[in-house]
Order: structure tokens, then C-alpha cells, then sequence
């Protein structure tokens, strides 16, 4: 109530000196000349009702339309929410284990390496291990022709499919999207994934989806090519949780956010430390600003008329 | 802002007479200061993700190695 006043006198400021050009100037001038401190102030408000006008201008924004967009998502309180929130490790390894068991068979991670899995869900013997199971073709031999050898950690995850026609010819035309940027590809990519993963549903009276694709409410058009995948105890957990359909959701996309954003701990831990220091500069800088300048803030002007 | 006697006046004849003396505890409390606030975030960090780390996941070095 008060604010809403407030706001009001300063818009009020602010359009009376918008409607007079010339003045403003000179208004503008002589408070930049006057050394009084009051009309600083005046100054200040000013500027505020300026910002203010500015963003009540930015209010007539495009809400989000449910049928270009898909249904809105919640936000879910994610572990690695936060200033200093780190990722749940164990939770990024029930995540590839998901991943490895239910996603990969139509979706390919071509941009993560085993050996980015070292140190952040495996060992390097358990991902060395993980990375002979598959096979990869090595360039040239000495005879010049190509070979397979096991996997090494500097591999590539495994594509499930040689390309992108292969992948939509064995999926009814639609192309199951490469999963290692995918929280980042989408917006609000983590919500969107897990509410799409665990949103399937009916579709409501007098919704048809045709053969061969799947009402969800969350994609945009709300009928998608994927299959509902995440079942109640599809998958066994190493660690004994048990694995509903919820939880293999939130494993499963922090895996998907680790993999699109590895570097979230390291910028969290350096944007603390370097916006604390430099707040600290500042204050310094402020100081000794205000320090130089005190001599000429506080110098008396003499007019010596001579008449 | 600081009398005669303030700790400011003190930290003022014990640091700041000798440029070269200034200059070097700026080069040296850069580095040990660093140092702390490293030390310092490190440990909020730790106590602020308790159990999400790496080094705590249960199941480290379970999977059967040997093929």
C-alpha cells in the first residue's frame, strides 16, 4: 500500500520531468554543478523512477501458452540447488546406471567419455571395466584396414544407432535426441525432464493420440514418440534404494545435468570466493576513492570581486 | 576516523611509512590471504554438502572388476 504510493509520486516525478525537455536539462546540469547535498537525493529518486517506469514498460511480457509450450513444470527442490550446493554424487552414479539400462538403447551420450566418469560416480578401475564391455572401431592398422578393439576410458559413450536416419528409421521417424546437453538444450531443463519422464498419462475426454505416439502433457503438442520408460523396479540399484519411478527420475537427471554442466561445482566454489573478494575490493576501492577525493569535496570556493 | 592512538594510526606506522613495506605485505597477505579464504569456502562448502561428495558414495569399487 505504502509502496504502491511511493511508486506513484516517483512515477509522477519522473513523467512531470519527462514532459518538459529543456528544463530537465538544465535541471539535470545544475544539480551535477550543485555541491548541496539535498538535491543529490533528489537526484537519486529520480533515477529510481526512471527504472521503475522501465520495468513496469517490460509488463505487457508473452505468458507462456500451454499449447506452444507444453504444460508449465513445477520446480522440484533439487539437490545441487544452491550457491553451494554440490551434486549427489551417489545420486549421478544411480543415474548412469539408469541411463546405461533404460535410456541407452535409443539415446546416445556421444559427447560423454568414460573417463569423465572417474572421480564423479566410478573409480577408474570400475570405469575401466565399464569401458571394455563395449567394442570400438580403431582407425587404420599398419595393414590399413579398420579393427574393433575393447574400450578404453578416453572412448565415447556408445551410440545406439550408426546415424540419425538409422535412429528414426527404428523409431517411427522421430530421432531420440543426443542426452549429453539436454537439461541445458531445453528450458528449465532439469524440471522439464524429470516432469516429462514421470508425467505420462491418460489423455483427457476427447484427446486421440495417433498409433505409435504417447500422450504427454508436457511436451509440446503433448503427444511424443517415447514410450513411457521409468517402471516401478525396472531397475536394481547397487546401493539397495529402491527404485521408483520417482527416484529412477531424479537419478536419472542428475546424471543428465552433471553430464551438461561438469564444471557447476568448480563455478559455484570460484564465484563464491571471487564475488566475496571482490566485494571486499570494493569497499576498499570506495574508501579510497572517497579518501582522494575528500580534499576537493571539501575545499571552500572565495569569489574575490573586484569592483 | 582514527585518533592518534587508534589501531588504524598503529597499522599506519607499522605498514604504510616504507612503500616497499606496504607493497610486500599486499604481495603477501595476496597470498596467504588467498590461502585462507580457500581453506575458508572449502570447509562451508564440505559442511554444507554433507554425504553428497565422491569419496561418499557407498557402493565405491563394488562392481566387479574382473571380467
Amino acid at each position: 500500500m505504502v509502496g504502491g504510493g511511493f511508486i506513484q509520486q516517483i512515477l509522477r516525478r519522473k513523467l512531470h520531468s519527462q514532459s518538459l525537455a529543456t528544463p530537465v536539462r538544465s535541471w539535470l546540469s545544475s544539480t551535477k554543478a550543485n555541491v548541496d547535498a539535498g538535491s543529490s537525493g533528489v537526484r537519486a529518486f529520480a533515477l529510481l523512477g526512471a527504472g521503475v517506469t522501465g520495468l513496469l514498460s517490460f509488463s505487457t511480457v508473452a505468458s507462456a501458452d500451454e499449447a506452444e509450450h507444453g504444460l508449465a513444470c513445477p520446480d522440484y527442490p533439487w539437490p545441487h540447488d544452491g550457491i553451494l550446493s554440490s551434486y549427489d554424487h551417489a545420486s549421478i552414479r544411480r543415474g548412469h546406471q539408469v541411463y546405461q539400462q533404460v535410456c541407452a538403447s535409443c539415446h546416445s551420450m556421444s559427447l560423454i567419455s568414460y573417463r569423465d566418469l572417474v572421480g564423479v560416480a566410478y573409480t577408474e578401475e570400475e570405469a575401466k571395466a565399464m569401458a571394455a564391455e563395449i567394442e570400438v572401431v580403431d582407425g587404420p592398422n599398419d595393414e590399413g584396414e579398420m579393427f574393433t578393439r575393447p574400450g578404453k576410458l578416453s572412448d565415447r559413450l556408445p551410440q545406439p544407432y550408426a546415424n540419425e536416419s538409422a535412429a528414426r528409421f527404428a523409431n517411427g521417424g522421430a530421432y531420440p535426441p543426443d542426452l549429453s546437453l539436454i537439461t541445458k538444450a531445453r528450458h528449465n531443463g532439469q524440471n522439464y525432464v524429470f516432469a516429462l519422464l514421470t508425467g505420462y498419462r491418460d489423455p483427457p475426454a476427447g484427446i486421440s493420440i495417433r498409433e505409435g505416439l504417447h500422450y504427454n502433457p508436457y511436451f509440446p503438442g503433448g503427444a511424443i514418440a517415447m514410450p513411457k520408460m521409468l517402471n516401478d523396479e525396472a531397475v536394481e540399484y547397487e546401493d539397495g534404494v529402491p527404485a521408483t519411478e520417482a527416484q529412477m527420475g531424479k537419478d536419472v537427471v542428475s546424471f543428465l545435468s552433471w553430464a551438461a554442466e561438469p564444471e557447476m561445482e568448480e563455478r559455484k566454489l570460484m564465484g563464491f570466493k571471487w564475488i566475496f573478494l571482490l566485494s571486499l575490493a570494493l569497499l576498499q576501492a570506495a574508501y579510497y576513492r572517497r579518501l582522494k577525493w575528500s580534499v576537493l569535496k571539501s575545499r571552500k570556493l572565495v569569489l574575490d570581486v573586484v569592483n | 576516523m582514527a585518533n592518534q592512538k587508534g589501531a588504524l594510526e598503529g597499522f599506519y606506522r607499522l605498514i604504510m611509512r616504507r612503500n616497499s613495506v606496504y607493497v610486500s605485505f599486499i604481495i603477501a597477505g595476496a597470498f596467504f590471504g588467498e590461502r585462507a579464504v580457500d581453506y575458508g569456502v572449502h570447509k562451508l562448502w564440505e559442511s554444507k554438502n554433507v554425504g553428497k561428495r565422491y569419496e561418499d558414495i557407498s557402493v565405491l569399487g563394488q562392481r566387479p572388476v574382473e571380467e
